[in-house]
């Protein structure tokens, strides 16, 4: 997939710093300057590289624009699995630009690679809701859902057994999971940094399994199995700096395929 | 009178995608399909919406802020925000005193603005990539990006999220800000 574009500086200022062009690094700076979002699969693809650290793109070499230059390019992408309508780009220089139309290209008019090419990137993207009403977390890809319940709604402070008000809200993430696809359902417990580790790994690990325990007698699809951890404050969402954030921290995460 | 000044880092793109069976795809002359996005966006006359500073952040002192777009992809639920921030102290402000005061992400940018779906009682955040990387401004930045506001200057600054289709309006939260309500999704 082949993205062409123009860049243009439409301000008085001469000497405007052009954009460079992707090249390998840690960064994104570096690595995805430019990127393509495939909405339907909530996928993020990233600029193709030759293996030497190159883009795969018309590299282009202006480093800066005049007050109404403009610079024209390309840029290779790895191409979706299914065909899709559009796409939409996220940059460095300009906020997103939505439903950029996909056609057909011209095969004979291909740009070649000059050399080996490097494995395609294609990232999931995930969302990331507050439900206050239920006081959840809900994160969310093209593939997977991972809901969050807070263990202060769960269990007393510091215990592993639920409380009673944790059957609704288990509930409604049983329902879901019958209506989902996935064959394995993932169970993760999470404390803040409060405490230590002696006390917070055992902890989150009972209250893992304890809502395993409980989630399982709920649902009625067959055949599910479960991967229950714990993971003490090793893994934080939020900043354990602030209450708010503490408290998201504390959590028990169920993470299933769609 | 003060009269604030929009940052001259005006670039334009203007692009098409192509695709075919495999990756070698020419890019053939066609029509821009899209319309062309700025930062910050000349032009803009009349932002959907605007406020100033709350206090309620001691760097975030004085400074207004117009909601320049809201808008929602014709094919998904990914809905980007772009927000122009005018500085009116005398000193730098930075983007970072944007960045989510809860969630971590990558890096501290432009991760703090969140709409709220009072009808569903659903706070949303921006999205971020599988390493954590905001889709907001400042997850690369690199020149031309400003990753500060100069005094009595003006940059635009932009989020993306994923929310329902149907959702009509939302209360837009900016760090600094009282919430802005009622913001209609294009």
């Amino acid at each position: 997939m082949v993205l062409d574009f123009s860049m243009t500086n439409l301000g008085s200022a001469d000497n405007i710093i052009a954009l460079k062009p992707p090249r390998e690094g840690d960064a994104a700076a570096d690595s995805q300057p430019f990127a393509l979002v495939d909405g339907a699969s909530r996928k993020k693809h990233l600029p193709l590289l030759h293996s030497s650290g190159e883009c795969y793109c018309s590299n282009w070499t202006e480093n800066s624009l005049s007050s109404g230059e403009s610079l024209n390019g390309w840029i290779a992408f790895p191409a979706p699995t299914a065909k899709v309508e559009s796409m939409i780009l996220t940059s460095s220089i300009a906020p997103p630009i939505l439903d950029i139309p996909v056609s057909d290209g011209d095969k004979d008019n291909a740009h070649p690679p000059s050399g080996k090419l490097d494995p395609p990137r294609i990232w999931d993207i995930r969302s990331l809701e507050d439900d206050l009403s239920e006081d959840t977390v809900r994160q969310e890809t093209g593939d997977e859902v991972a809901i969050s319940l807070s263990t202060d709604v769960l269990f007393a402070v510091g215990e592993s057994v639920l409380d009673d008000e944790a059957r609704e809200s288990l509930e409604q993430v049983a329902n879901e999971i019958d209506g989902a696809s996935g064959k394995t359902v993932r169970i993760d417990g999470h404390t803040d940094d409060s405490g230590t580790d002696a006390i917070n790994d055992p902890l989150s690990q009972k209250r893992a399994q304890a809502v395993e325990e409980s989630l399982s007698s709920m649902i009625s699809r067959s055949g599910i199995e479960f991967d229950v951890k714990g993971h003490g404050s090793d893994q934080p969402i939020a900043t354990n700096e602030t209450e708010e954030g503490k408290q998201k921290n504390r959590r028990v995460t169920i993470t299933f395929t769609k | 009178m003060h009269i604030p000044v929009v940052r001259p880092l005006t670039l334009s793109l203007t692009l098409s995608l192509l695709m075919a069976t495999s990756l070698l795809v020419s890019p053939t002359a066609s029509a821009n399909p899209s319309t062309p996005s700025t930062s910050p966006s000349p032009g803009v006359s009349s932002p959907l919406a605007s406020a100033t500073s709350n206090g309620e952040s001691d760097d975030i002192s004085s400074a207004s802020a117009e909601i320049i777009e809201l808008k929602q992809s014709k094919s998904s639920g990914f809905t980007t925000i772009t927000v122009r921030i005018t500085n009116t102290t005398d000193e730098d402000m930075h983007d970072h005193w944007f960045s989510n005061p809860t969630y971590i992400y990558r890096e501290p940018v432009f991760s703090g603005v969140t709409l709220l779906d009072e009808n569903q009682n659903v706070r949303h955040n921006p999205v971020m990539d599988e390493q954590d990387y905001c889709s907001c401004s400042g997850y690369s930045p690199r020149s031309p990006y400003a990753p500060f506001v100069r005094p009595g200057e003006s940059v635009d600054y932009w989020a993306m999220y994923y929310i329902p289709e149907n959702t009509k309006s939302v209360d837009v939260k900016i760090p600094g800000f009282d919430p802005i309500e009622d913001v209609p999704v294009g």
